[in-house]
């Protein structure tokens, strides 16, 4: 079964990762997802994909009421992020999913249907949840199209999806980065391959570098950290992506 | 309101899990109020022995129903993680199913998915079993606890006794009603438990 760890705790305004799974087959990419919870209500940002619910919706039962996640937010429309959204509905009809609305006719090739989606326009939007507002924010071209991460000024965290994601091996599988150097290894080679645009990766890092941000938390990988963040966004700000172009 | 088909095996689990969880909230509670007990005890005046005596018993009544509790907890974990896979498997069999229908209005051979639905059937049918098996182990624990809760019954009770026994000190008097109501709340919720996984 996954694990989860309280990143964040004001009362009932929590942040929890669902990470490392120790039964996961090594074909399948690991996966963090966040629990964010608010006056007793739930919201789960990329619930992954159909093969891993038992993992994630198990670990999310022993720690909060399943029933009272109503929104789920999909960084974007791969497979690791959004597939087991049929599950998710078949457990809870009324759950709305955000999204970008380039991908709200092809997500619901997964499940769902017009009344499920909740589509992101292009310059984001403030999603309610309890007592707080998020906000989703854009990071389109990172890599996909259509690409939100999710931001919580409250609890200066945010979700960054794809960016931030690293490949770390298992006998090193720790959640949090505390050697930042040593970790670049892991992600270096994915966000050459996997980001495509460098105008695109600048604008982010310039409006990344502005925002206040105690931890940054991607969909693969470790989670950074107080001065970490700020490293991560200049060594991003400094890396040549799209590798894929030279073959 | 979206019109999906809910998955209820999924949810009355889910249900049953939260349901646990309350129980090992308040069963911590009763530790908590009868460890008050004694120290509201230790400070008032009057002699009360007998009170100090029930009230430790309870203490460790409450430690005896966390760990039965804790049992139950762990299969119900169990059994959340078993439904999700069932749940999953009957999606996937939901799909075969209907795939299989417009197969055979296309003309095709009952034959082409006949072995694929066969087994997703086999898969099924081994979680379910699992799940089964899972519930009548939740079942038993969940009589072991209710078993249990009826001696804490019984020690409420004796410790409002001995609290109006000792000089009808107020304050003792109102730690075991306290210690009544716990318990009483106890009851209701493992027999909810119970109900819904006899549903």
């Amino acid at each position: 079964m996954k694990k989860t760890t309280t990143l964040f705790e004001d009362g009932d305004h929590r942040w929890i990762v669902v990470a490392r799974d120790p039964e996961r087959p090594d074909h399948l990419i690991d996966t963090n997802e966040y629990l964010i919870t608010s006056a007793g209500e739930g919201l789960l940002t990329d619930p992954g994909g159909m093969e891993i619910f038992p993992a994630v919706f198990s670990a999310i039962s022993a720690v909060f009421d399943p029933e009272k996640i109503r929104t789920l937010f999909a960084s974007h429309q791969d497979p690791d992020i959004i597939s087991s959204l049929a599950l998710w509905l078949d457990f809870n009809p009324s759950l709305h999913c955000y999204l970008s609305w380039l991908w709200d006719s092809f997500v619901p090739h997964f499940g769902g249907n017009e009344d499920t989606f909740r589509p992101i326009p292009d310059e984001g939007m403030a999603i309610p949840l309890g007592e707080l507002t998020l906000q989703a924010v854009p990071a389109h071209y990172l890599h996909s199209s259509g690409n939100f991460h999710l931001y919580d000024g409250k609890a200066r965290i945010l979700f960054s999806g794809d960016i931030g994601a690293a490949m770390i091996p298992h006998e090193e599988d720790y959640l949090f980065v505390t050697d930042f150097d040593r970790h670049i290894r892991y992600m270096e080679g994915f966000h050459r391959r996997w980001m495509g645009s460098n105008e695109a990766k600048r604008d982010w890092c310039e409006r990344a570098s502005r925002m206040p941000i105690d931890m940054l938390c991607p969909q693969h990988g470790a989670i950074f950290q107080g001065a970490d963040v700020e490293r991560f966004i200049h060594w991003l700000d400094e890396l040549k992506v799209g590798s894929g172009i030279r073959g | 309101m979206n019109r999906g088909r809910r998955d209820a095996e999924l949810l009355r689990v889910v249900r049953l899990n939260e349901a646990i969880k309350a129980v090992s909230e308040a069963s911590r509670q009763v530790y908590t109020i009868a460890l008050n007990a004694m120290f509201a005890a230790r400070q008032s005046q009057v002699r009360v022995p007998g009170f100090n005596r029930v009230t430790e018993e309870l203490r460790v009544f409450s430690q005896r129903l966390d760990r039965s509790v804790v049992e139950v907890g762990g299969s119900l974990g169990q059994m959340v993680r078993v439904g999700a896979e069932l749940a999953k498997q009957t999606r996937r069999g939901r799909h075969f199913e209907r795939t299989d229908a417009d197969c055979r209005r296309q003309g095709a051979s009952p034959a082409l998915l006949a072995g694929v639905l066969a087994d997703q059937r086999a898969r099924q049918g081994t979680f379910a079993r699992l799940l089964e098996n899972l519930r009548h182990a939740v079942l038993e624990a969940l009589g072991r606890a209710l078993r249990l809760c009826g001696i804490g019954e019984q020690l409420a009770v004796l410790c409002k006794v001995e609290a109006q026994a000792g000089g009808a000190n107020a304050e003792l008097d109102a730690v075991a009603v306290r210690l009544q109501q716990a318990i009483a709340e106890i009851l209701i919720r493992l027999n909810g438990a119970r109900a819904l996984l006899n549903h």
